[in-house]
């Protein structure tokens, strides 16, 4: 039982925000002591571990090419991609944006991401889609356009991650796997999670939908009015 | 090292993997290397010293004795767990260049960008019995050939310099769920799930897999919520609940711990603790409450998680 208090140790250090390195070191180093593991058999357990499952780090060589891809106006081809929507309502837009969102996750493309393409490109794209049909942008609509960015953000990234074999969700699952002795390749793992991404592609989208939608009837009901 | 290239026993999928290590880990030992020479703040040497060392255990896991690579493991953590491993020199090209040089490639661009995800597809697909990881491996070889046909201007030193960049960014933060591997197998030996599961016994009814799925699902959200972190989560969790209240009853393990670990992200969605995902995304936006993206998360998240513990049952009951 006293094993247990590496796990309180976990607990503990994540709710008050530590390092998170410096939580599992921590952890590591009690649950040792506590479990009576001797320094050798610690070291050579901590040793194989990482060794077996570095295949977690395996997206540094992607590194080498990401960098460069930026620097080669990757990001100025996403714009020009995004500026090439005109004439979407903003619901209509916001919701694109969410499904592209989780479609880079998965092909690990180096684009989306809240401060270098919604604040500085997508926020002003959609204010001004209400703007130009000569409304002002009420406050709590543009509150509302943030807050369904964020989610969109996170919605793609964690429910979209798992489709890229070598994300490190799907490797750490393949190790958890391992170590209950069951082994399996990283696509099996990425099969399962097909239904789950697409869902919740669709979930997301008509949230944006119908919440912004719900907006539009509130403070500017002729905009419907001229779309039917 | 040079055996093991030569002995034809070894897979060539295994080989590419491992030189796919070697890259890695070289790539890792110069940006540590680079941190020393560039001095870019006064961490430079925890800053170089991490990316030394974790390049090394890297490039040559494979032939290290484990205990020799359990020592620099922990080597490695020291400056990380000591907050030392700080961001260097580099800072993004500027704008004007990136406009410049969009202008010269255009939207060809985006197909390296896909690469990594298209190669691990067609390996999985057309090449049996290949690890699809190795697909970032062809993906980063046509992708720079491909932009070095494309821009002139890209020497070996730019894709360098610039993963250094990207790398630094990441921080050291990027080796973590591989630590809580690490981490599982220490709690493992100590039998850290057995002592759980003995907890869990007089909480949980044992017995029943749909009861069992439900508590998994609910303990992984709700470890979540508290921790912050889904990764953190998933080994204890397993171990402690998944193994004997779902697994033993003869449900799946592939559809159980992988579902497992997305009911833990339904928990990321609406806890203040995941502040990287949930308050600062708002703080760039300028928010004015600082939960409206938990908020906006809370129902979606709920309905995530129903339709994940459905299809857990669904699977169980085949």
């Amino acid at each position: 039982m006293l094993s247990l208090l590496g796990v309180a140790v976990v607990i503990i250090g994540f709710a008050i925000k530590l390092e998170p390195i410096a939580i599992i070191s921590i952890s590591a180093i009690v649950t040792a002591l506590c479990g009576n593991i001797g320094a050798e058999d610690f070291l050579t357990t901590v040793g194989t571990t990482f060794v077996a499952n570095r295949n977690q780090l395996i997206t540094i060589i992607l590194m080498i090419l990401t960098g460069t891809l930026e620097k080669n106006g990757l990001k100025e081809a996403g714009t020009a991609l995004i500026r090439r929507a005109k004439g979407l309502t903003t619901s209509v837009l916001m919701a694109i944006w969410g499904v592209l969102d989780e479609l880079f996750i998965i092909f690990k493309i180096p684009i989306g991401g809240i401060p270098s393409y919604v604040r500085p490109i997508l926020m002003p794209m959609t204010l001004g889609i209400i703007e130009a049909k000569g409304h002002k942008v009420a406050p709590e609509h543009e509150e509302t356009m943030k807050a369904l960015y964020g989610k969109s953000n996170n919605m793609g990234n964690f429910f979209g991650q798992c489709l890229f074999a070598a994300n490190s969700s799907v490797l750490l699952i393949q190790s958890t796997l391992a170590s209950i002795g069951t082994e399996v390749d990283v696509m099996q793992i990425v099969k399962v999670q097909i239904p789950v991404a697409i869902f919740a592609m669709a979930v997301g989208a008509a949230q944006t939908l119908i919440v912004d939608r719900r907006m539009i009837k509130k403070y500017y009901p002729d905009l419907l009015n001229k779309a039917k | 090292m040079l055996t093991y290239f030569m002995n034809p026993e070894i897979t060539v999928s295994n080989k590419l993997l491992q030189v796919m290590y070697i890259l890695s880990g070289f790539f890792c030992i110069y940006c540590g290397v680079r941190a020393w020479f560039v001095k870019a703040n006064k961490y430079w040497l925890p800053t170089g010293l991490f990316w030394s060392m974790l390049g090394i255990v890297v490039a040559f896991g494979q032939w290290l004795p484990p205990m020799v690579s359990g020592v620099i493991v922990c080597i490695t953590c020291i400056p990380a767990a000591l907050g030392m491993v700080k961001r260097g020199n580099l800072q993004a090209p500027p704008k004007e260049e990136q406009q410049k040089n969009f202008k010269k490639i255009g939207m060809k661009i985006f197909i390296p960008a896909f690469g990594a995800g298209v190669f691990s597809i067609l390996i999985s697909v057309f090449l049996k019995g290949w690890s699809a990881l190795i697909g970032s491996l062809f993906a980063t070889i046509v992708g720079v050939i491909l932009l070095v046909i494309w821009n002139k201007e890209n020497k070996p030193m730019t894709f360098l310099e610039e993963g250094r960049r990207f790398l630094d960014m990441t921080s050291a933060i990027y080796i973590m769920p591989l630590l809580l591997s690490c981490l599982g197998a220490i709690f493992t030996r100590a039998g850290v799930g057995d002592a759980f599961s003995t907890i869990f016994g007089k909480i949980i009814p044992s017995g029943n897999v749909y009861i069992g799925i439900v508590a998994y699902a609910l303990g992984m959200m709700l470890f979540t919520i508290i921790m912050g972190n889904a990764f953190a989560a998933i080994t204890v969790m397993t171990v402690g609940i998944g193994v004997p209240f779902v697994l033993a009853l003869g449900a799946d393990p592939l559809y159980m711990v992988t579902l497992a670990m997305t009911c833990g992200y339904c928990g990321t969605l609406i806890t203040p603790m995941a502040a990287n995902f949930n308050i600062v995304p708002g703080v760039y936006l300028e928010v004015k409450d600082k939960y409206s993206i938990i908020k906006m998360q809370a129902i979606p998240a709920a309905i995530m998680f129903v339709f994940q513990i459905g299809y857990m049952f669904f699977i169980a009951s085949m």
